[in-house]
């Protein structure tokens, strides 16, 4: 027969049972959390600005009462601060202001069209096949050096206009 | 503070505490503790806070600062749940004699959990707490062999559970992250309310 355990001992006896079952507290790495925060429907970054704004009311009460902001709380606002939010200093505006021309010229990068023309480059394997006659490879190489002037003049209206 | 940054953090407080909910049949992030309305977010929130205002100090002597951090979630959420058994307790005894009428009593009332829809599973009772997992994990044979081992052998050190099971400590620590995810993507409370319904969704996928 089971004996009848008080509050404190059934909170163990459940710790134990959570703890073996799924795992200590520190078994649960930030990749694992991410995908367990996924798994739940939760978004990591409306996670993130909801910390801030409640350690942000927190912090108001320090500002107000004229007493110093704890240093792992000015740590925490900092940390979660949202990129979108007001620059407060110079400095801060300098790292938005490059930040953002960063991501602009890796965007730009990703599209290679707009970066350069390249002319595109015709293969000549028809040279080595032993069926084609001399007569027919003049011909062929006519062919190729037409399309390639042809092409040539296309590109050069292109990069004009 | 050297490894974890605030981000991280509050990420791993919140899938912990995500975890504890379901556990206990309380799935979803907005899901609060009948008749507290304390939520996963509140508790992370709350302890985090206290961790910035130096009321809860980190020694690293005595083990992470998660550890430390999930110990007080933890901690709050057990209170939370006997706070909620205890309201319900309370309430029929909360009547108001100060000459309201009926209608505004019952709507102070409100705030109150009915014992009627109130969730049963929000208690600490360890044997409706094992029948609960090992039905809710039944249909997966490795993982309800490791529920088995923990809560029908009494086995919770990870070497012991895989000595029992026939299996490595790896293999062990996997299946546990199996059951971490399939508990918080599901939870254990949807299988008490309507277990047909669950299987089959949890089969179309």
């Amino acid at each position: 027969m089971h004996k009848k355990l008080n509050p404190r001992e059934t909170r163990n006896k459940f710790t134990r049972f959570s703890e073996a079952l799924f795992g200590e507290p520190c078994e649960i790495d930030e990749a694992e959390a991410i995908e367990l925060l996924a798994a739940a429907g939760v978004d990591s970054s409306e996670l993130d600005a909801s910390l801030y704004s409640r350690l942000a009311s927190v912090a108001q009460g320090y500002w107000v009462n004229q007493k110093s902001v704890p240093p792992l709380l000015k740590q925490a606002l900092s940390e979660l601060r949202p990129a979108s939010a007001p620059a407060r200093n110079d400095k801060e505006l300098a790292t938005q202001a490059k930040s953002f021309v960063e991501s602009l010229v890796e965007t730009v990068k990703m599209i290679p069209a707009l970066s350069r023309y390249q002319a595109p480059t015709f293969s000549t394997s028809y040279r080595n096949k032993g069926q084609i006659t001399e007569a027919d490879k003049c011909l062929i190489d006519k062919a190729k050096s037409e399309l390639e002037e042809k092409l040539r003049k296309m590109g050069a209206k292109e990069n004009e206009s | 503070m050297q490894q974890d940054t605030f981000r991280s953090l509050n990420r791993r407080l919140t899938a912990f505490a995500l975890r504890l909910f379901a556990e206990h049949g309380l799935a979803g992030l907005g899901t609060v503790i009948p008749g507290t309305g304390v939520s996963a977010e509140d508790l992370v929130g709350k302890i985090l806070v206290e961790y910035c205002e130096g009321k809860t100090v980190h020694h690293p002597s005595r083990g992470t600062l998660v550890t430390l951090l999930c110990t007080g979630i933890r901690n709050d959420f057990y209170d939370a749940l006997s706070k909620a058994s205890h309201d319900r307790e309370m309430v029929p005894d909360e009547r108001d004699n100060s000459g309201e009428d009926d209608h505004s009593t019952a709507k102070s009332l409100t705030g109150y959990p009915d014992p009627k829809v109130m969730d049963p599973v929000v208690e600490l009772d360890e044997e409706r707490y094992r029948e609960r997992v090992l039905k809710y994990f039944a249909d997966d044979p490795e993982l309800r062999d490791v529920c088995e081992a923990v809560l029908c052998l009494d086995l919770y050190k990870p070497a012991d559970i895989a000595n029992c099971l026939g299996i490595s400590v790896n293999e062990f620590h996997n299946r546990k992250k199996r059951l971490r995810l399939r508990l918080i993507k599901y939870g254990i409370v949807r299988l008490d309310k309507n277990a047909q319904e669950v299987k089959s969704t949890r089969n179309k996928k």
